[in-house]
């Protein structure tokens, strides 16, 4: 709030760099390359745009001076660059303080949930009488790509962003994240990938659904350019930020913090980080593959070149499904991983209970970490690549099934017996189980070859996803926000509104999705932009409960803002929780922790004679002689 | 409450419940499963599906019911009213119930494993015999249908003869489309610069429909046509009456003079 602070460089300063570098970019190419390049001068815009954008936020400050051999940060330096004193500022300018880039995700990712809900609302809207009413196919298609592709890119933020920064280093006992620098990139890189994304629109569109498959990628609007680079830099944050929380966790726990005493839910992030470093190169290369295609007539996809003869490209459009899915399918995991950590964490707490068979949970979570990188093909199972190996796809697929279904078998140990607290992290807990119980029994009907080549692509699958992701994934982020809000924010989330929320989302969900069912095992394909009179029913009843979840969503929006304005000050430990974020101050101070605490016992210790904190430390138990 | 909860009783109501449970929807899935709105069954395929998708949802029922049974006697017989006042039982888990558990997902994927690479094989079989070979063509948004052996008949509405095996050959001339019949269980992507195969033998005569399952630009939603399956001799003189046009994708079949 100094003088000093006002020359800082912040987002307005980002704000104006990026428009520069982008016109700068886009002008250049059309005046100084020819006025023929209008798609490769968007690209060399956006790259302008990143630039001027990380430049001008300031991101790129400490490489260059350290390049340049100046002056090391000192301590005070990388207080100040943590926002140590910068007020609210802190939040609008790249900082390194792992809560402020927390809170930035959040922020973040609720606004591409809302994008996302909104192209959601559309489909719903235009779906909900056959005939092609609201929008013509094209926009539709765009606006199923759109909603999927950002959907997707909200949900693997949602976890690892919001409480991967903000509550994993402390549940760990760490004042950072292990590169805190690094931690501020991932998060500049996503925001210019958003607006990146939201191109598509005014570029033609892109028709070809999140799954961006060749040749239509190929041949669709320019809007494709958009998507693919956008979601290169979006897949480069996540691996940034991915390899960052694993350090983090490896190397950054308190003296006594040893792996069978780690919250679960720093073992789900740990998961769901391993999934993102390994597989989201594979969608970068991907999109890649599929702008040099665009832009410089590769034809990597490609069978047939443009204006050649037939098989003279030597591409193939497998490839596309291939990399794809190497990617999207350990993807699925690295969004609900979270999810089932975020459940386990809170049913513990709501219950007074210790988490029943937290090894078994430890296992099941990295068990499905490594087979979701042997399953991907069985996305493939009409597409006529290597028929003989979908029996294999077929055993791998069912197999991860078993390390999946031990994480009912904790929940359900977990709860019985217990004194459950009927708080809405509990709430969202039983409705995360029966979701997700569902998502998961239908996915066992689609690893199934016969079944799958009936049922592939087909509305069945839409709905199988959306129990599986909306239901594994989101309400667990639901549940978590109800949780750790009071820490993030220092206020609690109004109740009642809460209730208005988790109810209307029950009912609407179920509504949509259980109607999707049946339309799909009709028959009526996914991705239409009109149907049959005879799957009319069914899509009514699921435009119904869409909007239900829609209204309930803004209910939830509109109480995260007046909460977080004037609602109510939570203490530090409402929940009376044992892992070591409730046992710092709320607000949480600059480093976190006076002096990092000893870790005597695992975080889940209810049930047992109580022991008063050591004086003066905030270490669960007595401390040991040794501090770290 | 808390004494309640401390009961050991309820391991055994609980699992009456499961029980009870179980066996309602075992009944409400066996006997009103079979009155879904599938689409018409027109091949031994879809029926084989089918019959798939009956099984596994009767496998599914008692797993299905166990967790929410056991959830909802937890959440109504073990709810707090207010903040507890103390904690519950320190049970950190129960290394016999949870190797059980893995026993039993393991038999069950076993199950499923081996129904389903029965009828993936059966699926795979090549028919033998007088096999009808059509090469079937995506265009963005067309089905187009030849068939080789009959001269390269060429037509948009797809005519097959009741039980006899057809070999479906499908490519495609600009982007990746998926030939599907519902009322056959069949479906196959048509892939650019690939040929690829799938078999069925319709057993029923009417008209069902062909829907291309993806996404393959503007008109996706309207890419669609109709299968006629008719008799063997009613599909002689149809073929005999339509044009003919040259073969792009498609090599000439084996044994095209059948």
């Amino acid at each position: 709030m100094t003088a000093r602070y006002t020359y800082r460089l912040n987002y307005f300063t980002g704000l104006i760099g990026a428009v520069v570098g982008y016109l700068i970019g886009y002008y250049g190419v059309l005046n100084f390359v020819g006025q023929d390049f209008q798609e490769q001068a968007f690209v060399i815009g956006w790259i302008g745009l990143l630039l001027g954008w990380l430049i001008c936020i300031g991101a790129l400050k400490y490489p260059f001076t350290w390049a340049l051999a100046m002056k090391e940060p000192d301590h005070h330096e990388e207080l100040r660059l943590a926002g140590a004193g910068g007020g609210i500022g802190r939040y609008f300018r790249f900082t390194t303080d792992h809560k402020v880039v927390g809170i930035q995700y959040l922020v973040l990712t609720m606004i591409m949930l809302g994008l996302g809900g909104i192209g959601a609302m559309l489909i719903r809207a235009q779906l909900m009488f056959p005939g092609a009413n609201l929008f013509d196919t094209s926009a539709y298609n765009t606006i199923v790509t759109m909603h999927g592709m950002l959907m997707i890119a909200t949900m693997i933020s949602i976890f690892v962003g919001p409480f991967g920064n903000f509550i994993v280093p402390i549940m760990v006992g760490a004042r950072d994240m292990a590169f805190p620098r690094l931690n501020g990139l991932s998060f500049a890189l996503l925001t210019p990938a958003v607006v990146i994304f939201l191109f598509i629109p005014f570029l033609g569109g892109v028709e070809t659904g999140w799954t961006i498959y060749a040749p239509l990628a190929d041949q669709t609007g320019m809007g494709a350019d958009a998507f693919a680079f956008s979601m290169i830099l979006a897949g480069y944050s996540s691996m940034l930020g991915a390899v960052n929380v694993i350090a983090t966790i490896v190397t950054m726990r308190a003296p006594g913090m040893r792996y069978t005493r780690l919250p679960i839910f720093v073992w789900g992030i740990m998961a769901s980080a391993i999934l993102s470093a390994a597989g989201t190169s594979s969608f970068a290369a991907d999109l890649l593959l599929i702008l040099l295609d665009r832009l410089y007539g590769t034809t990597f996809y490609l069978a047939t070149s443009p204006g050649g003869t037939t098989n003279s490209g030597g591409g193939i459009a497998w490839l596309s499904q291939n990399l794809f899915w190497f990617f999207g399918h350990p993807e699925v995991y690295l969004i609900v991983l979270p999810g089932f950590a975020a459940v386990m964490e809170m049913v513990p707490v709501f219950v007074r209970k210790p988490l029943f068979g937290y090894k078994t949970a430890v296992l099941g979570m990295m068990g499905v970490t490594v087979v979701s990188f042997l399953v991907w093909a069985h996305h493939e199972f009409v597409s006529g690549w290597v028929p003989a190996l979908r029996g294999y796809y077929m055993t791998t697929t069912e197999i991860i099934s078993v390390p999946t279904g031990l994480v009912f078998l904790v929940l359900i140990g977990t709860l019985w017996r217990g004194r459950l607290w009927m708080k809405l992290p509990l709430a969202w807990s039983f409705a995360f189980i029966w979701a997700f119980m569902i998502g998961g029994l239908t996915g066992v009907y689609l690893s199934d070859v016969p079944a799958d080549i009936q049922l592939h692509g087909s509305m069945f699958v839409t709905a199988h996803f959306h129990y599986t992701l909306f239901g594994g994934a989101l309400m667990a982020f639901f549940g978590a926000i109800y949780y750790w809000f009071p820490k993030i924010s220092g206020r609690y989330l109004n109740e009642k509104l809460g209730w208005i929320h988790f109810w209307g989302v029950q009912i609407g969900f179920n509504l949509t999705f259980l109607a999707m069912f049946y339309v799909g095992l009709q028959g009526m394909p996914r991705r239409v932009a009109d149907y049959a009179p005879v799957f009319a029913g069914g899509n009514f009843v699921a435009s119904i409960g869409a909007f239900i979840i829609g209204a309930s969503v803004a209910v939830f929006f509109y109480n995260m803002v007046a909460s977080w304005v004037a609602g109510e000050v939570a203490e530090a430990n409402p929940w009376d929780s044992k892992t070591l974020e409730w046992q710092v101050p709320t607000p949480v101070p600059l480093e976190n922790f006076e002096e990092i605490p000893v870790i005597t016992s695992g975080p889940y210790n209810y049930g047992e004679p109580r022991q008063e904190p050591p004086p003066g430390g905030i270490g669960r138990e007595e401390p040991a002689p040794v501090v770290g | 409450m808390q004494n309640v909860a401390a009961e050991p009783r309820h391991i055994t109501r609980v699992i009456t419940f499961w029980a009870i449970a179980t066996v309602i929807g075992l009944a409400v899935v066996f006997f009103l499963g079979p009155l879904f709105p599938f689409p018409t069954t027109a091949s031994a395929r879809e029926g084989d599906v089918n019959l798939t998708l009956m099984v596994f949802t009767l496998v599914s029922v008692p797993v299905f019911m166990f967790v929410v049974v056991f959830a909802a006697y937890s959440l109504i017989n073990f709810r707090s009213d207010g903040r507890p006042t103390e904690d519950g039982p320190a049970v950190h888990g129960n290394s016999k119930l949870q190797a059980g558990w893995v026993v039993v997902s393991v038999v069950l994927v076993a199950f499923l494993l081996g129904w389903g690479l029965y009828y993936l094989y059966q699926v795979d079989l090549v028919p033998q015999g007088n096999v009808l070979v059509v090469d079937v063509t995506g265009e963005q948004w067309n089905w187009n249908y030849t068939y080789p052996q009959y001269g390269n008949a060429t037509t948009n509405v797809l005519y097959l003869p009741v039980n006899r095996p057809v070999e479906f050959r499908i490519g495609s001339i600009d982007v990746q489309h998926s030939f599907w019949i519902p009322s056959m269980g069949v479906k196959e992507d048509a892939v650019p610069g690939v040929i690829n195969h799938i078999y069925v033998t319709p057993n029923k005569m009417g008209t069902f429909q062909v829907r291309c399952m993806e996404l393959c630009g503007p008109y996706h939603a309207y890419m669609d046509s109709n299968v006629k399956v008719i008799s063997s001799d009613q599909f002689q003189s149809t073929v005999d009456s339509l044009p003919t046009e040259a073969p792009t994708l498609f090599p000439p079949p084996n044994g095209s003079a059948s």
